[in-house]
């Protein structure tokens, strides 16, 4: 079931002009993926209703939501940085949706108690946000955007001010916080990684427009233009007897019994993988293999390799 | 015995300059500042009897003290809370719209500093006073038989104070809300906030540093307000500033003047303290917006009608005061016709009966204190800021203690050189006001240089060293070209604030030494409106260009 529908949705700044139409459905976690400069949180902000389009309609199950102020949606918004109120504690934080919607106190309190149980937040009530990690900055910008029971969750980049570690930590609650909750969600980020980590599909943004809907696996294995094959990953493109291959530099395999020869111009040292830039009669080929498999091979030698 | 501390820190040859640098301004403010407020306490507390709370709990509990300290309180309370009320649309217009005018709006926020506050009184008395303009439209218009007082009371001083000082939350608040973060309002309108609860629930708490922090610093204006309650209160009215002045220039009295003075310098005290914990506070909330958030004022209608009214209302108003003098400095006060002997009769030195010197040699006064002190504070200010930037430890506790004179009011400190050095030559020399000019300015100069001086990239000195240039060098060469704009803007504002100095030179100045204010402040006293307002308008001249000149630089260098 569609859970919200996006019809040409159009808005202008200066040259930038966003226009887009896409359909998220009911429980789906939807990723808006792209460079900065796409049109991603401007994206982010119509939904929302923070700022409103110059034509284009907004459905939320079914019904016409374009002209609706932010306040009467019901979408909940994480922001990026949590945008935790500072001068309020986290009960506050929490309770701020609650008591704008003027809910009894005891009812509140019952309510906030709940959802901290829930989001394991409970022995951090009384703390103000400035003293608390940035793990628990994004379980409390949970609770307090899904204390109200929002239709759908819209995410803006919430891990981008946070450091890998604790990234990878925080992309797992996420899943498993989707999981839970089996909310619809619709996740913006510029990094890659984050939503083919996340997303059941994937928006790719460009300059405004939709470059390709589709799950994070097919927009890997099959990314429909330019711009999303050199966006997502790294792509060989070969040209043999006038025909354009793409090859992911995993699919190139260096072996003694390979198919094609080269010469070795460099190799690059990753964690746990190398990659080999290979001159051969159709250009330079990257080719991607475990250290271990790499281990003996050395710049100038002549290779042997296969394309799968 | 504070220096033993400092001392193994400066320790080596090549820091003989920083030890110089650190040493002089210092010696001159202890002589100039500190051991005359010492000296200050020691009236209040120290009889021939030795140490005695007595006169000083005397003073506290007199009942012409507590009505003094009430009508101070009062009278600042309210300034600040209208001035406040005035200031907040102007402050939301500022911060949400792009429109031609809205940068001289924000620069506006130095005219309280910079425009002489005798000048406001005298442009108040031309526009409201009993034969002023609007007093003369009542009877010759609308056939009043007497003259409305409109001024000479209460509300005329909060009315006075409201106008000289709005410009002051205006720009404070105005840019705390301009980098107010959006997601805060986004995320209380995505829990169903509406836009009156986004304001309250939001905005305000958010806003609140700023806005405590205005309100502190036009409290303590209005707190230790002289000229303008002397000229508009007259005997009715005392602030604590006026009757420090009072008890010592009527009775002589050093004892309950030095208490009044100690009362007043805890209240200021604790005003300065609050004023930069909340700045600071209010600082950390800037954020860049993204230029497509600020609207056009002419994008919706409510907004335009709102905003027009309010600029339309508010500009002119600033500059109403500065219009009315130049324009009355051309009328003769009698018939009300265009003429041009008030100037005549300033220059050719008709009034010198009442300046006791020439009206050149009045305005030469002026500028020579003016220059003494933006000489002075500016090389202390640069001479500190070097040498306190080496210390890691007592750094934070001497910067506080070198402002420390933003918190004693002008004639505190002059009450204080005539307690400490009434019995010598220099009480009656030019060396006093300039002194006192240096050390009332010196704070505001330390407070625009030594950031930029802490801020400086130690790289290029580094990198200029190791091209060969020795540190002296490569001070001139490097470092006085990285200040050169916060060292102008400083010596522009210091400049300003000296020229239009009143309470301390008023206390202290002897007819050879008298200065445009306080020249400006005996004609009024006279009455003499024609020749006060030629003598104001040359003094507006001065401040506006000032105000320009600082405007010029306004985007590189803070001076508030």
């Amino acid at each position: 079931m569609k859970k919200l529908d996006i019809s040409r949705l159009c808005k202008k700044y200066g040259n930038f002009e966003l226009d887009v139409s896409f359909s998220v459905y009911e429980k789906e976690f939807i990723s808006i993926l792209g460079p900065s400069g796409s049109g991603k949180s401007t994206l982010l902000h119509l939904i929302a209703g923070f700022i409103s389009p110059d034509s284009g309609k907004i459905f939320k199950d079914g019904a016409d939501i374009t002209n609706l102020p932010a306040n009467k949606r019901n979408i909940g918004v994480v922001f990026q940085d949590y945008a935790l109120f500072p001068y309020l504690n986290v009960f506050s934080n929490i309770a701020f949706g609650l008591r704008v919607k003027k809910e009894p106190s005891d009812l509140i309190k019952r309510k906030v108690y709940e959802i901290a149980e829930r989001f394991d937040i409970a022995d951090l009530l009384y703390k103000y946000p400035d003293y608390i990690s940035g793990g628990e900055k994004q379980r409390v910008a949970l609770a307090r955007a899904m204390v109200v029971k929002p239709d759908i969750l819209l995410m803006d980049e919430p891990l981008s001010s946070l450091d890998a570690k604790i990234r990878e930590k925080l992309l797992k609650e996420l899943r498993d916080f989707h999981r839970q909750f089996g909310i619809t969600i619709m996740y913006v980020t510029h990094d890659q990684t984050e939503a083919m980590f996340l997303s059941d599909r994937i928006v790719l943004l460009n300059n405004g427009g939709v470059d390709q809907i589709s799950t994070p696996l097919e927009l890997y294995e099959n990314p429909k233009t330019d711009f999303a094959r050199r966006f997502i990953g790294k792509m060989n493109s070969i040209t043999v007897n006038g025909k354009t291959l793409y090859i992911r530099p995993e699919n190139v395999i260096v072996r003694n019994s390979g198919k094609f020869t080269g010469k070795i111009e460099d190799i690059i040292y990753l964690t746990g993988f190398a990659e080999i830039e290979i001159s051969t009669e159709f250009g330079r080929v990257i080719a991607r293999d475990f250290l271990r498999n790499v281990k003996g091979l050395k710049k100038g030698d002549a290779v042997k390799f296969d394309l799968l | 015995m504070k220096f033993k501390f400092i001392a193994p820190s400066f320790r080596g040859k090549k820091n003989v300059w920083l030890i110089v640098s650190f040493l002089l301004p210092l010696s001159f403010l202890f002589v100039f500042f500190f051991y005359p407020l010492i000296n200050i306490i020691r009236f209040a507390f120290f009889g021939s009897n030795g140490f005695s709370l007595k006169s000083f709990l005397a003073v506290l509990s007199d009942s012409y003290t507590l009505r003094v300290l009430a009508f101070t309180f009062k009278e600042s309370f309210l300034s600040a809370a209208i001035t406040l009320l005035i200031a907040l649309p102007g402050a939301y217009i500022i911060s949400h719209f792009r429109f031609k005018g809205r940068d001289t709006l924000v620069s506006l926020a130095t005219i309280p500093f910079i425009l002489p506050s005798v000048l406001v009184a005298l442009g108040f008395i031309i526009l409201f006073g009993r034969s002023g303009m609007v007093n003369t439209f009542l009877i010759k218009i609308l056939h009043f038989h007497h003259p409305v007082n409109l001024l000479y009371s209460f509300w005329g001083i909060i009315l006075v104070h409201v106008f000289y000082n709005f410009p002051i939350p205006l720009r404070i608040i105005g840019a705390s809300w301009d980098g107010l973060p959006k997601k805060y309002s986004f995320a209380a309108q995505s829990l169903g906030a509406s836009n009156l609860e986004v304001f309250f629930k939001v905005t305000l708490p958010l806003l609140l540093p700023s806005v405590i922090s205005s309100f502190t610093l036009v409290f303590m204006f209005c707190f230790l307000s002289f000229v303008i309650i002397l000229v508009i209160g007259g005997a009715k009215f005392a602030t604590l500033e006026v009757s420090i002045y009072t008890y010592y220039n009527m009775f002589f009295d050093f004892k309950t003047g030095s208490a009044l003075a100690l009362i007043q310098a805890a209240f200021t005290l604790l005003f300065v303290y609050v004023y930069m914990k909340t700045g600071s506070f209010a600082e950390k909330s800037e954020e860049k917006r993204e230029i497509y958030e600020y609207k056009s004022l002419f994008e919706n209608r409510k907004s335009f009608i709102f905003s027009t009214i309010y600029l339309i209302f508010v500009f002119p108003v600033i500059f109403l005061p500065l219009i009315v003098i130049f324009a009355s400095s051309f009328t003769n006060p009698v018939t009300s016709e265009f003429t041009l002997n008030n100037f005549i009769d300033l220059f050719s030195g008709k009034f010198t009966y009442i300046t006791s010197i020439g009206i050149y040699r009045v305005i030469l006064n002026s500028i020579f204190f003016a220059l003494f002190a933006t000489a002075l504070s500016t090389i202390f200010a640069v001479m500190i800021s070097y040498s306190v930037k080496k210390l890691s430890k007592l750094k934070d506790f001497l910067v506080a203690l070198l402002m420390l004179p933003i918190a004693i009011s002008p004639v505190t400190i002059a009450f204080s050189y005539i307690l400490t050095f009434r019995n010598t030559p220099v009480i009656n020399s030019w060396l006093i006001i300039a002194s006192a000019h240096t050390v009332i300015a010196f704070p505001f100069a330390l407070k625009t240089l030594y950031p930029s001086v802490e801020r400086m990239p130690r790289s290029l000195v580094y990198a200029a060293q190791s091209l060969g240039m020795n540190r002296l060098k490569t001070f001139f060469a490097v470092d006085l070209n990285l200040l050169r704009l916060p060292i102008i803007v400083s010596s522009i504002f210091v400049f300003a604030i000296s020229l239009g100095e009143f309470g301390a030179t008023f206390m202290l100045y002897k007819n050879k030494y008298i200065t445009m204010p306080v020249a400006l402040y005996r004609f009024i006293s006279g009455r003499h409106f024609g020749i006060a307002s030629a003598m104001g308008a040359v003094l507006s001249l001065m401040a506006l260009l000032i105000f320009f000149l600082i405007d010029k630089f306004r985007k590189e260098v803070s001076v508030i």
